[in-house]
């Protein structure tokens, strides 16, 4: 009896050491990797625009805060945050247009007031889903924020639905409908592959519900939205476009992606609000 | 008597292993920064494997699964299987979103004679950020170029893209007496945008 307990018991002491395996052993054992011939991969060296763009909105603050705080050359850091191509923007050819004086504004407010934005400030987000609504395509589009929690984690979640056109032109009120208390939460980095969980997440619950944690979003238009996806009316099937928007001073930043081979390129500015003004 | 001593056992030490996920320090994190390195190294050379024709189908279909093991694992949600997405967008304008299995298989089966894929020295992973599972995310980002051929090596489609994948280093194991923290690394969804025009292309 004494001998099995002790048995046991060291068995029992062998557990906690069972997660060992796997991360810190080395890779899996690969036969066809060998069969291949060729154990190491071939890679050309990086282009220069692959390693100018901009793959990350913490990236962007990171060069934002650095262009803010640089005496010199700071004001060029600044403007090559903005999309170039952006025909708004001064260049060849191009007729002045406000845009480009707000621009200014903007480059001279941040270098007087050395703006900084914390890496974990206020961020939102508005993405555009491909939907078809029988079977009609059509845009829903979902306004989003990131908010933090006080263990230092962060997730994002929607805020504000806008509905399909076709939707809103249907009359009545949406269809009572029962929404589950599930409670989703997106991971804090799912702005930087489109929002794809929370597609996948649309799919898997036929709801908006999980991920719409306050309840006086709850409005109208997300009921509609909210009824047409339980219904199987609605069907998301891709997302088509990200947005980003970053708050510094009295400004707000909209962030794009720029998907392009040149060094301006990734996430840039693509519009600014003041706040002050309306 | 001996059942319940070692049910208890079990128990006992079983959940101890779910305690509480520690914060991970920087120096921790860099590390696992660069274990993702390797796994999207890992995950380009299967790619590359995948799409050889010049392998046996087995071999492709080996080199499938291990790709696929890369990734988190498939979830059950309303009785449906799920599985992490890739959402390919090019700039004709065309979307189009299937799970990571699906995308490996259609890469074996492309119609072109000879595929030639290109990886380039520029793969980075972003900062790890926690998450209110636990867990910590990361997003990989890494080029390719890709070129399917004929018979008689004349260039039929050719593309460069980007990859963003999302990284989830999920809590393995805590080991409170060596106050250490094991984390796994598992892929996620993945969005594959074009970059073109390549010059010859």
């Amino acid at each position: 009896m004494a001998t099995n307990i002790i048995t046991l018991w060291a068995f029992a002491l062998l557990i906690p050491f069972s997660g060992l395996r796997a991360q810190v052993a080395p890779p899996q054992a690969d036969t066809t990797r060998q069969a291949a011939g060729s154990t190491d991969l071939k890679k050309r060296a990086a282009e220069s625009f692959m390693n100018g763009q901009i793959k990350y909105v913490s990236d962007f603050i990171d060069r934002f805060n650095n262009a803010a705080k640089t005496e010199n050359g700071g004001e060029n850091a600044l403007r090559a945050l903005f999309n170039e191509d952006d025909p708004r923007l001064p260049g060849t050819g191009r007729q002045h247009h406000p845009y480009a004086s707000q621009v200014d504004a903007f480059v001279q407010s941040v270098q007087t007031a050395k703006f900084i934005i914390p890496k974990r400030g206020t961020m939102r987000a508005v993405i555009g889903i491909k939907v078809r609504c029988d079977g009609t395509p059509d845009t829903l589009k979902l306004h989003l924020r990131k908010d933090y929690t006080a263990d230092s984690a962060a997730y994002w979640h929607i805020v504000r639905v806008i509905a399909p056109s076709r939707l809103l032109e249907e009359k009545g009120n949406a269809r009572k409908m029962q929404t589950s208390g599930t409670r989703a939460e997106l991971p804090p980095n799912a702005n930087e592959v489109s929002f794809l969980p929370l597609l996948r997440g649309l799919d898997d619950y036929q709801s908006l519900a999980p991920f719409t944690h306050c309840m006086e979003c709850r409005d109208a238009a997300w009921q509609k939205v909210e009824s047409a996806l339980q219904s199987g009316h609605m069907t998301t099937e891709a997302v088509i476009s990200n947005k980003i928007y970053l708050a510094a001073g009295d400004w707000e930043m909209e962030l794009g992606e720029f998907i392009r081979e040149k060094e301006n390129s990734g996430w840039l500015i693509s519009d600014l609000v003041e706040k002050t003004k309306p | 008597m001996m059942k319940y001593i070692y049910i208890f056992l079990l128990l006992f030490f079983g959940i101890g292993r779910l305690h509480a996920q520690p914060e991970m320090d920087q120096k921790r994190l860099a590390e696992f920064q660069k274990l993702t390195q390797q796994r999207v190294n890992d995950l380009q050379l299967y790619i590359s494997l995948i799409a050889d024709k010049s392998l046996s189908i087995e071999q492709r279909e080996q080199a499938v699964e291990l790709a696929v093991s890369l990734f988190e694992k498939d979830y059950m949600v309303n009785g449906k299987r799920r599985t992490p997405y890739v959402q390919v967008s090019r700039r004709n304008g065309t979307i189009s979103s299937v799970p990571v299995r699906i995308y490996f298989k259609n890469l074996m089966n492309v119609k072109f004679d000879k595929v030639e894929i290109t990886y380039y020295d520029a793969a980075v992973v972003s900062e790890f950020e926690k998450g209110t599972d636990g867990n910590y995310h990361a997003t990989a980002t890494y080029y390719q170029q890709f070129k399917g051929m004929d018979k008689k090596g004349n260039l039929l489609y050719g593309s460069r893209d980007r990859k963003d994948i999302r990284v989830t280093a999920q809590s393995a194991a805590v080991y409170a007496q060596a106050g250490k923290e094991d984390l796994k690394i598992f892929f996620g969804d993945i969005t594959v945008r074009d970059t073109v025009p390549i010059p010859g292309f």
